[in-house]
């Protein structure tokens, strides 16, 4: 009988890539992630940090929204752009997410130490607010004041998508203005750095409730609507694994040793 | 910086058989009040950002009013808004009463009113004297940032109160 022939894997099969808790990664993961935002500031085209961020509000147009029908996809398309330019920088890279019932903004966008990147980043003078500032601040959060595991679990439990987004969305709202300064203004929200992590955590929210209303979504009449000014309609946001990429805590990839298997 | 604009209704929400929204009242045979929203409709968000402070029968309520039950508190909606108009004059004027148009392919505007709700039902299941209705105060916060304080971020179209059993 003859051998059934072994074709050639022509190109290796494409892996999830995965979005994970910033507070969880690894060192290495941190510093790669770090070092990739910093060669996005430095890009001053369309493949750059201020492009990207600059979409949200300031300079016009506007693209951003936020009704209720077209706030989620339209950020998952937002986020997903972005996190490729990031990935062209270093393809090992992809945004990570903060969840606000840990109460406090994550250490990594705290920390001032060593330039970080993460803790501001500058306002071109074609997106700045009338007497606002040339770079991102924040005023808070105040102890306390952040949505609560209980507030995103009530808010995970709605069965209807309009009535999960427009609460997810207050969530959403308070959490840029107890941040308050730059992530408080639509205009200038998406240069601050942490505005990228709060929403993968609203993304992921998303993901999570889709996992528990999988017959239920968004109103058929809007899902060939496309997510200006991104090549991509409402519909293709709807799968984040047809995107190519999920969630999880944290992951660890360990090399294979030929002495026993993964070490 | 704290800018404060308040709006107090009449009192006319009523959760009594004997009050003007008799769909309130609690059907024979259901059981007792599962969730309350009270839902905002037509807030504008061309202003800046603020917090929606709800207070349930405390027409004085302020900023500095502790959110708890024995002030009324009922809960908070936040607005996450335009602070300026940043194009020519009347690139932020929505047509908010325009009809549909099916043959209109373009984007709504981006500030055209929203819904925001709050959730209440703890604070309704505290309310005593429920027979002279609510008076409903609502207490804007702005967002520590750079608003302009001559322009009270706090306007909605009308407010609703949906209580489920």
């Amino acid at each position: 009988m003859p051998s059934i022939p072994v074709r050639p894997i022509r190109q290796a099969p494409q892996r999830l890539r995965i979005r994970r808790n910033i507070n969880l990664l690894t060192p290495d993961q941190l510093a790669k992630f770090r070092a990739a935002w910093k060669a996005s500031y430095a890009l001053n085209d369309n493949r750059g940090y201020a492009h990207f961020a600059g979409l949200h509000g300031l300079p016009l147009p506007t693209e951003c929204s936020h009704n209720d029908t077209f706030w989620l996809p339209w950020h998952r398309a937002y986020l997903y752009f972005f996190e490729m330019s990031l990935r062209d920088i270093d393809p090992t890279v992809t945004l990570p997410w903060w969840s606000w019932a840990s109460g406090k903004l994550p250490v990594a966008y705290r920390t001032t130490a060593n330039s970080n990147p993460l803790h501001h980043a500058a306002i071109p003078a074609n997106a700045q607010v009338p007497g606002g500032p040339s770079q991102t601040d924040r005023m808070g959060p105040r102890p306390g004041s952040l949505p609560t595991q209980a507030q995103i679990t009530s808010v995970l439990k709605r069965g209807d998508f309009l009535d999960f987004s427009a609460r997810l969305r207050q969530l959403h709202n308070s959490v840029h203005g107890q941040i308050g300064g730059s992530m408080g203004l639509i205009e200038n929200s998406a240069f601050d750095p942490i505005f990228w992590a709060h929403h993968s955590y609203v993304d992921r929210a998303w993901r999570l409730w889709q996992l528990e209303h999988p017959s239920t979504g968004l109103p058929q009449s809007v899902l060939n609507q496309a997510l200006a000014p991104f090549p991509m309609t409402v519909q293709q946001t709807l799968s984040v694994t047809g995107l190519g990429y999920d969630y999880a805590r944290s992951t660890l990839s360990l090399p294979f040793s030929a002495q026993g298997g993964a070490s | 910086m704290s800018f404060v604009h308040r709006y107090v209704s009449d009192g006319r929400l009523r959760l009594t058989d004997a009050g003007i929204d008799e769909d309130l009242a609690q059907p024979e045979g259901e059981s007792d009040l599962a969730r309350a929203d009270l839902v905002f409709y037509g807030v504008a968000h061309s202003r800046g950002s603020y917090e929606g402070r709800v207070f349930f029968n405390n027409p004085d309520a302020e900023a500095q009013t502790p959110q708890d039950y024995e002030h009324g508190y009922a809960g908070s909606y936040w607005v996450f808004g335009h602070e300026n108009c940043d194009g020519d004059p009347g690139h932020c004027d929505p047509d908010w009463g325009a009809a549909e148009d099916v043959v209109d392919f373009r984007r709504p505007h981006h500030l055209l009113p929203e819904t925001a709700l709050v959730d209440v039902t703890d604070a309704l299941r505290n309310i005593a004297g429920l027979a002279d209705g609510i008076t409903v105060t609502v207490v804007a916060v702005r967002t520590p940032g750079y608003g302009d304080e001559d322009r009270p971020p706090l306007r909605f179209d009308h407010l609703r109160l949906l209580t489920y059993g």
